[in-house]
Parts: C-alpha cells; sequence; structure tokens
C-alpha cells in the first residue's frame, strides 16, 4: 500500500546489497519462481510425452536449421521457409543462445523466461498509473497468471509468446510519453510476428483520444500499417512461392482472398453479426474477458490494443482461435490487460482522493490476482505430467533410430526428434503416402489414442507385411520399422502447410 | 401485519444499503425461480429428485405424510417413507403453500426464496462482523452468488437448499450472545435434515475454543448429538422397516459400520489418510474454497461448524458428495463463507492499522462478489435450457397418461408426472422389473442418450412386441404403452 513517493528502501540486509525496495525484490522472487516453476513443468510435460509435440519440434527444427546456417528453413515444408506462416523476425534474436545451447529445453527456458519477464513492465505500468508499488507487484501476478498468459509457458513453443513482454514495454512508454523509446521497442513488437503491427496502429488512436501531439498519433497508425502490409504483402508471399496462406482459411464463409473476405464483410453485414453472435465466440469472449474483470478493459481506449486480433478471432471460423489456452490470444488479453489497468487507474484516481478510500488499489489488485488464478482450470491439466505407461518403450525406441536417419514418429515424439535434416508426423503416411514412404525409420506407438491417425491392424500391416520395411524395435506396443533399400532422394515434397 | 406495515419493514424502514440488498435478493430469487422453472419446463434434466419430494407433498396433502412411491434406493424392497431416507421433518413448515397452490412452481420458487433469503442473516453476520452495511450487503451478494449456494436454483428442489438461511441465523445468534434464539433456531435447523445436528455440535467446539460460557459450549453439542442419535438410530430405523440405509454403503470402504470405522481409524489410519488426500478429494477442496479465496476460510475457528460435511463429503465412496453445485455443499458452503467473513474482519483491522481507509472493506466485498460471479461455469449449463427437439412430443405423451394413473417415464419426465399415487422411472424395468411391470402406463423416449436405461430394440420391444401391452402414442421417437388387464395391487410389493 505504499504510495511511490513514500517508499523507502527495504530496512532487511539485500537492501544493503541491491538498492531495491521490498516490493521491488518481492517483483523478481515472483519472475525468478515462475519462471523456474513454468520452466520445470513444460520440460516435464515434454520429457514424458504429455502432449503434441508437433509445434515444439517446428520452433526446434528452424532454431537447428538457422544454426547450422539455414535460417527459417523447417525439414517438414518442403520448400516453404518458416516465413512462409508467420513474418516472425525476433526469432533470429534467439538463434545465438540456441547456437550456445542447441535444445529445446533452451527455447522451453527461453519462453518461460520471456513470459515471466513480462512481469517488469506491467510492474512500471501499474507503479506510474495507480502509484502504489504493492499493487504494482500484485498486478504484475495478475498478469503472469492470466489463463492466455500462463498457458504459454504449457502449450509447446511459439515465438508470440514474446510478444506481451514487448507490447507492455511499448504501452510503458506511450503512458510515460518516452517517444524514442516508445518507436523501438513498438518495431520490436512488430518483429514478433505480422499481426502485432496492427495492434501497434492501435495505439495510434489511441493517442487521438487523448489528444496528443501529431507524431503520437501517425507514427504509430502509419508505421503499425506499413510494417503490417510489407509483411503480409512482400515477405510471406515472397516466402510462399505462390502458394496460398493458411489463414486464407480461417474465414472460410466470407471467402478464401482479403478482398473476397472484407468484400463480403460489408456486402453480407448479416452474416458477420450471426458468426459474431454464435455460442462459441460468446463463450470465448466471456472466458476471455472474465479474469480482468469483464466489462473492466472497455473503460479506456487502451483496450483498443487488443482489437485487431480479437476481431480476428471473433470473425474467424477457426475454432482454434477461440481456445484460451492456445496461443492466440497473447495480443487480445495483453491489450485487454493494459485497458483494464488504464480504466482502474481512472477509477483509482477518484477514490483515493478521499482518507476513506485510501489503500484500497492494493486490495483491487489483490482481488484481481485472485480471480486470474482462480482461473487456472483453462491451463492446469494434471495428466499432461503423468509418464505414460509405454513412457520406457518410447524412450529407447527413439534410442534405436540413429541421429542422423530420417524419421516419422507420431506426434507426441516430433519434438524429441527435431533436430535432424529430415523428419516428420506419423500422420503423413494416410495422406501423403509416397512422401511418407521416403523416410528411413517409422515409429509407431499403438497405444496411442488421442492423436491421429488410429493404429489399425491395416495400419500397422502395412509396415509389418510390407517386404520393404523390417521391424527393429517391439516393446510394449511400440515398434520401429526401417525401410530396407537405398537411401531417398526426396523427389517427393510434403503437400500443404503445417506440421 | 397490514401491507403497509411489511412494506415499512422490508422497505421504508429500511437504509439504502439495506434496500440494495432488497433488490438484490428480489433479482436473485427471480432470476434464480425463472431458470429453476425454465430448466424444468424444458426437460432440461433428470427430475428424479423433484419427482420424489412432489410425491411427498401430494400425498401429504392427501393425508399421507411423508409418503412416496417413486424413490429407488439401493437395497430397496419395500415401498419407502421419505423419513426412511432422510429425517427431513423440515418440509412440514412448506405443505401449507404446497397445499394452497400445488405444483412444482411451488416448490421451485420456495427452493429459490429460501436461497435469497440467506442473503438476510449473511447481511446480518457481516454488518455485525465488518461494521460496514454497505461492505455487508457486498458480502451477502457474494454469498449466494457462491457455485454451491446459487447452483440450487437449477438443482432440482433439495431440503438443504432451505437451511443456510436457517443455520445462518444459528451462526448470527450464536455471534450476538443470544442463547434463546440460538437454541431455537439450532432445533429448527436439525429438523432439515439428519447430518445437520452434526453441524450444530460444532458450535459447541467454536464455543470451547472461544473459551464461551459452558452452556455454549455444552447446550449444542448435546443438542446436536442427542438429536442425531435419535434421528439415526431410533427414527430412521423404525420407518426403513429393517431395509438397509443408502448412505452406509458411502462408508463401508472405511469399515464395517459406524465402531468399525472408528476402529480403523486408530488401527489403520493410511486408510483414512489415503481416501482424504485423493486427487479428487483436492480438485474438490480447491473449488470449494477458492471462490472465498482459498485459505482465507480456513484460519477462523467458525471452519468447524463445516467440519462433519467436508469430513462425510471427502470420506465417501459417492463421488457425488464431491459435486460442487450439487446439494452437498449448502452447510459446507455457509460455514466456510461465514469463517471468511470473520476472517476478513482481522484483514480489514490490519489494513486500517496501516493506514488504509474505513472503506476497504467495500472493496474486500466487491472482489468477493466478482470472485463468486466468475465461477458461473461450474453450476451454468446453457444447454439444460434449450427445448428438446422432441419437446413438444413429450409433452404430448404426458397428457396421453390420465392424472389417476400409475405410469412409468424417463427420469427427464418423472417431476411432471409426480402429483399421482403411483410413479417411477425407467430404470425400474433394469432393477426391480416385476414391481416396473405393475404400472399402468410407460413412457418412453428413444432419443434419450444422456439418462438411463439404453432404448436398445431388445428394450422396446419389451413393450412393442409384447401383447399385454398396447402402443398408445408414438410420435418422434416417443412412445406411450398402455398396460392391459386389471389395475396393480399395491399392497403386495413384489420382493426382486
Amino acid at each position: 500500500m505504499k504510495s511511490v513517493e513514500n517508499a523507502q528502501p527495504a530496512t532487511c540486509h539485500h537492501a544493503v546489497i541491491f538498492p531495491l525496495r521490498r516490493p521491488q525484490i518481492a517483483l523478481i522472487l515472483l519472475i525468478a519462481s515462475y519462471v523456474i516453476v513454468f520452466f520445470l513443468l513444460a520440460k516435464r510435460a515434454f520429457d514424458v510425452f504429455g502432449g503434441d509435440s508437433g509445434e515444439i519440434g517446428a520452433v526446434d527444427n528452424m532454431m537447428w536449421w538457422t544454426s547450422h546456417g539455414y535460417p527459417y528453413r523447417i525439414s517438414f515444408a518442403g520448400d516453404l521457409s518458416n516465413l512462409a506462416f508467420h513474418a516472425d523476425f525476433f526469432s533470429m534474436a534467439l538463434a545465438p543462445v540456441y547456437a550456445i545451447f542447441p535444445s529445446p529445453y533452451t527455447m522451453i527456458f527461453l519462453q518461460s523466461l520471456g513470459l515471466g519477464l513480462a512481469a517488469v513492465p506491467v510492474y512500471l505500468i501499474v507503479r506510474h498509473l495507480w502509484q502504489d508499488e504493492a499493487a504494482a507487484v500484485l498486478m504484475a501476478a495478475a498478469f503472469l497468471f492470466l489463463p492466455s498468459i500462463v498457458s504459454g509457458n504449457l502449450n509447446q513453443l511459439h515465438f508470440i509468446t514474446y510478444a506481451p513482454v514487448l507490447l507492455l514495454f511499448t504501452a510503458y512508454f506511450f503512458v510515460t510519453r518516452q517517444f524514442r523509446k516508445f518507436i523501438i521497442l513498438a518495431l520490436l513488437a512488430c518483429s514478433v510476428r505480422e499481426n502485432v503491427a496492427l495492434g501497434i496502429g492501435m495505439f495510434g488512436i489511441w493517442a487521438w483520444t487523448e489528444r496528443r501531439e501529431w507524431k503520437w498519433r501517425l507514427t504509430p497508425i502509419l508505421g503499425g500499417a506499413a510494417y503490417f502490409l510489407a509483411a503480409t504483402q512482400l515477405v510471406i508471399p515472397w516466402a510462399l512461392h505462390g502458394h496460398p496462406w493458411h489463414l486464407g482459411k480461417y474465414f472460410s464463409y466470407l471467402g478464401t482472398a482479403p478482398v473476397e473476405i472484407a468484400t463480403t464483410a460489408i456486402t453480407h453485414p448479416g452474416l458477420v453479426i450471426h458468426h459474431l453472435l454464435s455460442g462459441p465466440n460468446i463463450q470465448y469472449f466471456i472466458f476471455l474477458v472474465q479474469p480482468i474483470a469483464w466489462l473492466l478493459p472497455f473503460g479506456h481506449p487502451a483496450a483498443l490494443l487488443a482489437l485487431p486480433d480479437l476481431a480476428g478471432n471473433l470473425l474467424s471460423d477457426n475454432d482454434g482461435l477461440k481456445v484460451i489456452g492456445w496461443h492466440y490470444q497473447f495480443m487480445t488479453s495483453t491489450g485487454l490487460f493494459i485497458g483494464a489497468l488504464c480504466t482502474m487507474q481512472r477509477l483509482l484516481s477518484r477514490l483515493q482522493a478521499r482518507p476513506e478510500w485510501k489503500g484500497c488499489a492494493f486490495l483491487v489488485a489483490a482481488g484481481l490476482a485472485a480471480l486470474c488464478m482462480s482461473h487456472w482450470v483453462f491451463w492446469w491439466q494434471p495428466q499432461t505430467y503423468r509418464r505414460l505407461p509405454q513412457h520406457a518403450a518410447l524412450v529407447r525406441a527413439l534410442d534405436v533410430v540413429g541421429p542422423d536417419k530420417s524419421v516419422i514418429v507420431p506426434d507426441r515424439l516430433k519434438g524429441h526428434v527435431s533436430q535432424r535434416v529430415h523428419y516428420d508426423g506419423i500422420n503423413r503416411f494416410p495422406t501423403q503416402t509416397a512422401y511418407a514412404s521416403q523416410f528411413e525409420y517409422v515409429i509407431l506407438d499403438a497405444n496411442e489414442r488421442r492423436y491421429p491417425p488410429v493404429i489399425t491392424r491395416e495400419f500397422f500391416d502395412a509396415f509389418r507385411t510390407n517386404l520393404m520395411y523390417r521391424i527393429v524395435f517391439a516393446e510394449e506396443n511400440v515398434f520401429v520399422f526401417q525401410r530396407l533399400g537405398s537411401e531417398s532422394d526426396w523427389h517427393v515434397q510434403p503437400v500443404g502447410l503445417g506440421p | 401485519m397490514t401491507v403497509k406495515k411489511i412494506s415499512e419493514f422490508v422497505w421504508t424502514n429500511r437504509s439504502k444499503a439495506e434496500r440494495c440488498l432488497v433488490f438484490i435478493i428480489s433479482v436473485y430469487v427471480l432470476i434464480g425461480f425463472g431458470l429453476g422453472k425454465r430448466c424444468f419446463d424444458v426437460f432440461g434434466h433428470d427430475s428424479g429428485d423433484m419427482a420424489a419430494f412432489e410425491q411427498m407433498m401430494w400425498h401429504s396433502s392427501h393425508g399421507r405424510l411423508f409418503h412416496v412411491t417413486g424413490m429407488l434406493v439401493m437395497g430397496q424392497h419395500k415401498p419407502m417413507n421419505m423419513l426412511a431416507i432422510h429425517s427431513s421433518f423440515f418440509w412440514i413448515f412448506l405443505m401449507p403453500f404446497y397445499v394452497v397452490v400445488p405444483g412444482m412452481g411451488t416448490l421451485i420458487f420456495l427452493q429459490s426464496a429460501a436461497l435469497g433469503l440467506a442473503a438476510v442473516p449473511m447481511y446480518l453476520i457481516a454488518r455485525w462482523v465488518v461494521r460496514d452495511e454497505w461492505a455487508a450487503v457486498l458480502l451477502a451478494t457474494a454469498f449466494i452468488l457462491m457455485p454451491p449456494i446459487v447452483s440450487q436454483h437449477v438443482n432440482q428442489v433439495e431440503e438443504p437448499s432451505f437451511l443456510p438461511v436457517l443455520l445462518l441465523f444459528v451462526v448470527y445468534f450464536f455471534l450476538q450472545h443470544k442463547f434463546r434464539p440460538f437454541l431455537v433456531m439450532a432445533l429448527v435447523s436439525c429438523l432439515n435434515r439428519e447430518n445437520v445436528p452434526l453441524a450444530i455440535a460444532m458450535f459447541g467446539l467454536w464455543a470451547l475454543i472461544e473459551r464461551r460460557h459452558w452452556k455454549w459450549v455444552i447446550a449444542p453439542m448435546a443438542l446436536g448429538a442427542a438429536y442425531f442419535t435419535l434421528v439415526i438410530y431410533v427414527i430412521m430405523p423404525y420407518f426403513r422397516q429393517d431395509q438397509p440405509w443408502h448412505v452406509t454403503r458411502q462408508y463401508a470402504h472405511l469399515g464395517d459400520g459406524a465402531l468399525g470405522i472408528v476402529t480403523n481409524l486408530f488401527a489403520q489410519p493410511q486408510l483414512l489418510v489415503a481416501q482424504l488426500f485423493n486427487f479428487e478429494n483436492l480438485h474438490y477442496l480447491i473449488f470449494l474454497v477458492q471462490p472465498m479465496g482459498w485459505i482465507l476460510p480456513l484460519v477462523n475457528p467458525a471452519a468447524v461448524i463445516a467440519l462433519p460435511d467436508l469430513a462425510a463429503n471427502m470420506l465417501s465412496s459417492n463421488s457425488a458428495l464431491r459435486v460442487i453445485p450439487w446439494h452437498y455443499n449448502l452447510i459446507t458452503g455457509a460455514a466456510l463463507f461465514v469463517s471468511l467473513i470473520l476472517t476478513l474482519r482481522k484483514v480489514s483491522d490490519w489494513l486500517q492499522q496501516r493506514g488504509a481507509g474505513q472503506r476497504c472493506a467495500q472493496v474486500i466485498g466487491a472482489v468477493f462478489v466478482v470472485l463468486s460471479l466468475a465461477h458461473w461455469f461450474l453450476w451454468l449449463q446453457p444447454q439444460v435450457y434449450h427445448r428438446l427437439p422432441r419437446h413438444d412430443a413429450l409433452e404430448r405423451a404426458i397428457t396421453v397418461v390420465p392424472p389417476e394413473k400409475s405410469v412409468v417415464v424417463p427420469i427427464r419426465l418423472i417431476g411432471h408426472v409426480a402429483a399421482r399415487e403411483s410413479v417411477s422411472e425407467l430404470m425400474a424395468f433394469q432393477n426391480r422389473p416385476r414391481y416396473a411391470a405393475m404400472f399402468e402406463y410407460i413412457i418412453v423416449d428413444a432419443n434419450e442418450r444422456q439418462y438411463g436405461p439404453p432404448i436398445t430394440q431388445d428394450f422396446f420391444d419389451k413393450f412393442y412386441r409384447n401383447p399385454t401391452y398396447q402402443m398408445v402414442f408414438a410420435e418422434e421417437n416417443v412412445f406411450v404403452f398402455h398396460r392391459l388387464g386389471p389395475p396393480p395391487d399395491w399392497s403386495s410389493f413384489p420382493i426382486e
């Protein structure tokens, strides 16, 4: 409850060594424990094959190729690089760390670190706006435990998880009116993914509502728009080599091309409204805003930062974008959280002027932190951390395949075989048999019930009774088949984007 | 009491905060009743318990107190009186309302009203504890929005829903040191169900911790123990007529009878520990205390009132007792919330000593309203308010059966046909086929996928190809069969 003006350095021994106040020490402890705990949880889930590791494999594989001199290359996308999916230039900033410690664990740790460090700008913003350091630490904790943020630690690997820390620093420099730093951080944030630029553009509208100088209004709007156009009209199409962008499929009820989507949306507004008010959209929206007290974010124009991604998620007919625990909410929840902080600042500035309301910022922050933490059901899945009964067999099966050999594996194992030239998921067999048949090894887990393909007798016999394959490992319904014959020339490329 | 006096008592003589509470309770009761009624009207879910209570009220209003025919309990081989299952004498107080306006709507409304009125004693408790009217209004609102409480509007009709308002008055008089009203309310609370006296006995323990005068220690313990012994060992066995009590089965894994369980407590404590700390129990406990700030309700002696029910729920092999929106958490929810309020007083005092303003209690109250509301996903299931595709066919099927005839129906429908002499659910054909075969009408909904029995071709053909049954209705896979032959002789209950 100490206001910033009254705040004194801590009298404990630490204060002699570090010139830190108690709230700052608490913040550091919070971040450190958060990063360690969630890194260990994510590592555990990965180690026990707790779920699909396709995205872990994709990131690890791209970084592996990058450290071998092929930036953005990914094994499973044929002639397409990762830039064909997303303009995530920020990933290259992580490449030096990966080059020193080449492992998926490095990326898992960096991801948790990136999410944990987002507490710093939240703390700075709240301290600046609410003038209460203890409340600032609690709000930092609230942000870290927002379901859509904390789930980022445990939902495989995605570069977009670095957006919150950069966007929040951008917002901090915006509210403290430090223009140059704002621009630098905005540019850095844009480099994470193409959609971040649209969020950055919203700072211009926010500045407009505050009637700031023209540079605050025009630079984010023009800069954001320019960056977005450059990324989506130049970089990604260049990397796509004429293939369609996968996002085109996300609005299928409106069309496939951007112009067609926009035209249909304008000429058939009923279609859009009907879609917006559908059950999944309403549920998604409620679950998204509930941990930030429902309407609280919308009392301030800062919530506009969430608007582009929120509109995209709501308008899309891809229900994956509406899953709170997946990686589509980093812009929406960060923007809405900033909106909530600013709205609360307006309310608190009125209340705290009266002595009988003194100290209520701390209680509000404690309440919001409790609210965010109470939504653990959205991201905590205990079964993900339990060893599978066939765990030891899966580990031994992986050991059978040489590190330089091409291999096709179940989804759970992808992240464990991604540091090689050729690897892919076993689901390629039913869909792209000619491509899948080029791999030298096939790992098959007949215990799998969650991820496709279904291991039927016919599917199993496609290898067991096939003279082109010989079984080299068979334990607890886990099998490794080795393809006989010469090295593949890889003349058949995978069709379609995505792991 | 004239209307004017009532209006003065409820509204005119009230402060702004209290008027706000009256408004909140009114809206809460109306919405809760609306949701409960809608769910019932659209056959949204199982209405078995509703049917049991409506049938009991119907029989009682026809001179057969607490009589039911529709209750089917494992091991039962004779028709049971409701008092054989739960010692819920409290229903007597509701009978006048049912006699005046008979129907399920009356019971649903009375339940919603009781849940809403629980905000009154909670407000009085909070006002006395935190000394802030608006904070008390917020905390009372948070209480009635807590998942174990608010969920009862939409979880059929059950007698524990009428308990919080009574139990909280017991707490209020306990806190006020008003001994006689405390004892009177404690006794009235005991009439609700056989487990309530155990909670009442805990007031003695609370008084002991607070080092109150001996009468506060002895009286609730003696009352609770005596009442509990009377109903468990005298009244309920009398009505069960040597049939087993379904509750004892839920603790069989801990020992043979009460003595066996107590013996095992010392001889095999690992049995108890393993049961208490299993994953399901932890999950239940977290969801129970989470809307109250996790550990906050556990650090005040008032939490001991929740202890008997909490222990019973956590030690039972019946996982239904750990379902937050069902009717097993009204004592735990109410007691833990009282404990929370008493803890908040200390928190509020601590904050004010450190310079916080006097109105901080209101912020705390608001925080708990938000926390309670945010847990709506534990009890609100939108699909139970949607009309089923075959809704009209189900309604027409019900009208085919004359009101005085005995009927076996799917469990969704049983609440709609309960106001009659004999009714049972379709599962009776699996559990007690000879008993079920006595009924004159059978309604079969072959669209049903959620509740048993599965309507297989074989099951359907039991009636369709049976010459003793005549199909009298068939629409949208909903069928009514009429048993031919003489009316049933209910005096000969078949042993199966």
